[in-house]
């Protein structure tokens, strides 16, 4: 039913986002915090 | 629309004022709380009135029709601007929060003038009059695009339903302030959620579930299914819109009023999720529209903008739909007041306050009372530029996101990253930021080329490095950047 061109935009690219901004928030934290 | 739909619509619209009349009575004692939530926003009010703040009815409108007509291809409209913004959640909001906070900086000409110890105001006049110029404009086309959205679906006139949309914001933006206007953001970003979650799913489930609107999408066009029919510049081109954020006023004051600068990386993870599924939510109706209409004719008055109404109205119970309408003017309500307020702030705050009675006391009752009275005048500004000068405001509203992200953008990146940038680079950046917009947009052939965001926003940035290198810094530049730094754990020598 997906191939890949349908399943990376739908899916993938938005999770990948996602992602990314959980491992920005796991990595920066401040000292102190 | 039936009466059960009203009903739900007037239900939002009362939550708005109702806001408002409480927050008038919470947070709006000083210009700072007017202006700026008295800089105590919670994490989650800055992530939801940041992101909602720079969607306009182009997310809901404007980008489920080009889903409709592109296909996959559109994501990458949306992929920019959402990465772009949780850098700024993430790093440019804490040093900008940091900065303003330790200068006492309310607007963002009072940033720059902070930041260059300006004392002839260069880069206060020319900021002030860019963001007035622009901000109206810009409240002038939201003021516009709800009477459009109140016309379709109550049948009043346009011009009565621009005069209804204009009410409503005024009335809570002038009560309550930014308490008011971030609040109401709130609200706004759960039925712009609700809006953009239920009206998919609802549709794509009536029509027999996703894989079967794939197949329709593939048996009417495969081109639709791809994202790479729009080649790599025009991808490019899409992922250029992001550039916008970071000179947008409206959002960056949101970053300005968090409670902590740390609360900003919280407000990264919300704010980014919340993008993410209204993004794809506008994607996923223009998708499925595309599978119920496959030909454009089929909707009203041929204009994909009218999709995502036109779905609602057929596919969810009349309260439902009352309830994704109101999402429509949320979407509208929720950008125009920011720049509602922002545009006040340029006038009693850098132009009034800060230069025309410079070193005089005002007290901050009557600055408040002044800036409401500037609410006011702006809100008719707007609407007579609305009623009368459509043509002014197309115009405006066509160079206003790529204008002010190219003109403000680089600038305040650089201003808060290199501690070598100068006055005068910043100045280059703004007038070459204004400058290549226009040029480019005027021009047939360049505009065919590329989203003049791109270049104007390169231009700019290049510009304020080369001034800046031929020209003093300030000299406390180094000392002040080092003090807004933030000192990350993993660097940390105890760790």
């Amino acid at each position: 039913m997906f191939s890949f061109p349908t399943f990376f935009p739908l899916f993938l690219l938005p999770l990948l986002i996602v992602v990314l901004a959980v491992v920005l928030y796991l990595v920066f934290i401040e000292d102190g915090e | 629309m039936g009466p059960l739909s009203a009903s739900s619509f007037v239900f939002y619209l009362a939550i708005m004022i109702l806001i408002g009349a409480v927050s008038a009575k919470i947070r709006t004692g000083s210009l700072s709380d007017f202006f700026l939530g008295g800089r105590k926003m919670k994490d989650w009010v800055v992530a939801l009135s940041a992101v909602v703040s720079g969607r306009s009815a182009w997310l809901v409108l404007g980008m489920s029709g080009m889903a409709y007509t592109m296909g996959l291809s559109s994501v990458w409209a949306v992929v920019g601007y959402i990465l772009v913004e949780l850098f700024l959640f993430m790093f440019m909001g804490k040093r900008l929060r940091r900065y303003t906070q330790a200068t006492e900086s309310i607007t963002l000409p009072d940033f720059f003038e902070a930041r260059f110890k300006d004392r002839l105001h260069v880069l206060r006049i020319i900021s002030v009059a860019i963001i007035v110029v622009f901000m109206v404009a810009y409240v002038a086309a939201q003021f516009n695009a709800g009477g459009k959205a109140i016309s379709a679906s109550f049948g009043l006139t346009t011009t009565q339903g621009l005069w209804l949309t204009a009410i409503i914001v005024l009335a809570y933006t002038m009560l309550g302030g930014f308490f008011a206007v971030s609040i109401t953001d709130v609200v706004q970003a759960l039925f712009m959620m609700l809006g953009l979650v239920i009206l998919p799913a609802v549709a794509i489930a009536n029509f027999g579930g996703l894989g079967e609107v794939l197949e329709a999408l593939r048996a009417q066009e495969v081109s639709l299914l791809s994202p790479w029919t729009i080649g790599l510049i025009g991808a490019v081109g899409f992922l250029g819109i992001g550039l916008g954020s970071p000179g947008n006023p409206h959002i960056l004051v949101r970053y300005m009023s968090s409670e902590s600068p740390q609360g900003l990386r919280r407000a990264a993870l919300l704010g980014t999720f919340w993008n993410v599924v209204m993004a794809w939510g506008a994607i996923f109706v223009g998708l499925v529209g595309r599978a119920y209409f496959p030909l454009k004719a089929q909707l009203p008055g041929a204009d994909t903008e009218r999709l995502f109404p036109h779905l609602a109205a057929q596919h969810l119970h009349p309260v439902l739909f009352g309830l994704t309408v109101a999402a429509v003017f949320a979407a509208i309500m929720s950008t125009a007041d920011s720049q509602l307020l922002v545009a006040a702030s340029g006038v009693t705050r850098d132009i009034y306050q800060k230069m025309f009675r410079r070193g005089k006391t005002i007290s901050e009752r009557r600055m408040v009372f002044l800036s409401r009275m500037a609410v006011l005048l702006l809100t008719f500004v707007a609407i007579g530029l609305g009623a009368a000068g459509k043509e002014l405001v197309f115009w405006l509203v066509l160079f206003a996101w790529g204008g002010l992200g190219a003109s403000f953008g680089p600038a305040v990146i650089l201003s808060l990253f290199w501690k070598r940038t100068t006055k005068w680079g910043v100045v280059a950046g703004f007038v070459s930021g204004t400058l290549v917009t226009v040029v480019w947009n005027s021009t047939p052939a360049l505009r065919q080329m590329l989203y003049h965001l791109i270049p104007a926003f390169f231009i700019s940035a290049v510009l304020v490095v080369l001034v800046s290198l031929v020209t003093r810094p300030p000299e406390q530049a180094e000392r002040e950047l080092s003090e807004i730094r933030p000192r990350y754990r993993f660097r940390s020598k105890n760790v």
